[in-house]
C-alpha cells in the first residue's frame, strides 16, 4: 500500500513539474506565436491580392456559419476594399486543412492559398503546385473544377470551400 | 569508461543511425535538405541532454515499476517546450519539420538513452552522454540531408529554414562552378535527381552511405584478421625455428 502511494505521489509531483514547465513556455511564447501568426495572416492577404510586402493594409473579420469559417474584408491605406478572403477549414481523411479563397471585388477570384494543413505533404505540394493556380481570375458565377484531382481528400476540401465562398459571395452581391 | 570516451562514443563508434539504425523516422523523413537535418539534430541534442539530466536527476526517487511512463512524461515536456519555441523563433524551420518535432517523443534514440544510461549513470556523465548522442545524431543526420539536397539540387542551401547570420538564403556550396571550369553555361538543376527529395531516395540515400561505412568497416576487419594470421603465422615460425635448433643441438650433442 506504502509502495504504491509512494509511485502515485512520484507520478503526480513529476506531472505537476511538467505541467509548470510547459505553463512558463507557453508563457514565455504565446504572444510571440500569435504575433507570428497574425503577420503571416497578412502576408497571405497581401499575397492572395498581389500586393507589396510593405504595403499597409487593414482587415475586418465577420464569423459565418455553414461551411466558411469567417469572411475577412481586406482594406487598403485609402480605405478602400480591395476585396474579401473566405477562410474555410474542416478535418477530412488526410488531416486538418485551413483554405483561404480571395475574391476581387468585382467578383473574379483573386487567388486561393492552403495556408495551413497537416494532410499528406506530397499530395498538398502537388495541388499548391498544380492546381489552385487554375482557380485565379475565374469568376464566383462559374467556377470550374478539375474532377479529376476532385477525387483526393486535400483538393475535395479545397473545391468545396471554393464552390462555398463563390455562393456567398454571389448571395452577398444581391443583399 | 572515461568522460571523453563517453562524450565521442555517439559519434562513430555508437552512432545512433549509422551504427544502431535507432530514430530512423527523422533520419528518412526531415533529411530532405541539410537546414533540417540541422534543425532536428539540434532539437535532439536540446531533448536529448535535458531528459538525460532530469532522469539521471530523479533516477533514485521513479520507483522502477512505473519508470518508463515517468521518462516518457520527462521527454515529452521537453519535446512541448521545444516545439513552442520553435514555432515563436524558427516558424519556417517548425513549418518544415512539421509533425516531426511532436514526433521526437517516441524517438527510440532519446528513451533508449533514458532507460540504458541516464537512469544508471550520474548526472554529468548523462549529460555528457546526451550531447556526444545528440552530436552523433545531428552528424548523421546532416551527412545524409546533404548527400540527398547535393543530388536533388546540385547545392547545398542556407536560410531558406533557419534564418540566422543571412538577410535571405545564399548558397553555401553549389556543383555549378566546378563543372563551369571545364565548359560554360552549364547549370547543374537540370541535371538533378529530384528523387532524392522524395522520401523514397531517403532510403537509396541511407543505404547508399550505410554501405559505404559497413564497406570501410569489413575492410578494417579484414585488415585487422589478416594481421591476427600474420602474427600466428610468424609465432607459428618462431617456435617451428626454435624446434629445428633445439633438435639441431641434440644431433650436434649425441
Amino acid at each position: 500500500m506504502l509502495d504504491k502511494m509512494k509511485t502515485t505521489i512520484v507520478l503526480v509531483i513529476i506531472a505537476a513539474i511538467s505541467g509548470a514547465l510547459i505553463f512558463a513556455a507557453n508563457e514565455m511564447t504565446k504572444d510571440t506565436i500569435i504575433e507570428n501568426r497574425i503577420i503571416r495572416e497578412e502576408n497571405l492577404y497581401k499575397e492572395i491580392f498581389g500586393l507589396e510586402s510593405d504595403d499597409v493594409i487593414t482587415y475586418e473579420k465577420l464569423s459565418l456559419d455553414g461551411n466558411l469559417a469567417e469572411e475577412v474584408t481586406v482594406i487598403d491605406s485609402d480605405g478602400i476594399i480591395i476585396g474579401y478572403v473566405y477562410k474555410g477549414d474542416e478535418r477530412n481523411n488526410y488531416g486538418d486543412i485551413i483554405v483561404l479563397i480571395g475574391v476581387n471585388t468585382n467578383g473574379t477570384i483573386a487567388d486561393v492559398k492552403i495556408s495551413e494543413t497537416t494532410n499528406t505533404p506530397n499530395f498538398v505540394k502537388k495541388i499548391k503546385d498544380d492546381y489552385l493556380s487554375p482557380f485565379a481570375g475565374q469568376s464566383t458565377s462559374n467556377v470550374e473544377f478539375d474532377d479529376k484531382t476532385g477525387a483526393t481528400f486535400t483538393y475535395g476540401s479545397v473545391s468545396k470551400f471554393v464552390e462555398a465562398a463563390s455562393d456567398y459571395f454571389q448571395n452577398r452581391g444581391d443583399e | 569508461m572515461s568522460k571523453k570516451e563517453n562524450f565521442l562514443k555517439g559519434f562513430i563508434k555508437e552512432n545512433p543511425i549509422f551504427v544502431y539504425l535507432l530514430g530512423m523516422c527523422p533520419a528518412l523523413a526531415v533529411t530532405s535538405t541539410f537546414e533540417t537535418s540541422l534543425g532536428m539534430g539540434l532539437l535532439v541534442i536540446f531533448v536529448l541532454t535535458s531528459s538525460n539530466f532530469v532522469v539521471s536527476l530523479v533516477r533514485k526517487w521513479i520507483p522502477n515499476d512505473v519508470r518508463t511512463p515517468a521518462y516518457i512524461v520527462i521527454i515529452a515536456t521537453f519535446v512541448t517546450i521545444v516545439k513552442m519555441l520553435t514555432e515563436a523563433y524558427t516558424y519556417d524551420l517548425f513549418s518544415a519539420l512539421g509533425v516531426f518535432i511532436p514526433l521526437i517523443v517516441v524517438n527510440c534514440l532519446i528513451l533508449g538513452r533514458a532507460e540504458a544510461f541516464a537512469s544508471k549513470n550520474k548526472v554529468l556523465d548523462s549529460v555528457i552522454d546526451g550531447v556526444g548522442m545528440g552530436l552523433g545524431f545531428t552528424f548523421a543526420l546532416v551527412v545524409i540531408g546533404v548527400f540527398r539536397e547535393l543530388l536533388s539540387s546540385g547545392g547545398v542551401m542556407w536560410g531558406n529554414y533557419l534564418p540566422f547570420f543571412v538577410d535571405a538564403p545564399i548558397y553555401l556550396f553549389t556543383l555549378d562552378w566546378i563543372i563551369n571550369i571545364f565548359t560554360t553555361g552549364f547549370e547543374i538543376e537540370n541535371y538533378s535527381l529530384g528523387m532524392f527529395a522524395l522520401p523514397g531516395g531517403a532510403f537509396i540515400a541511407l543505404g547508399i552511405i550505410l554501405a559505404f561505412i559497413q564497406s570501410k568497416a569489413v575492410k578494417k576487419e579484414e585488415k585487422a584478421e589478416a594481421k591476427r594470421l600474420a602474427m600466428i603465422a610468424e609465432k607459428k615460425r618462431i617456435a617451428l625455428e626454435k624446434k629445428k635448433a633445439a633438435a639441431l643441438k641434440k644431433v650436434g650433442e649425441n
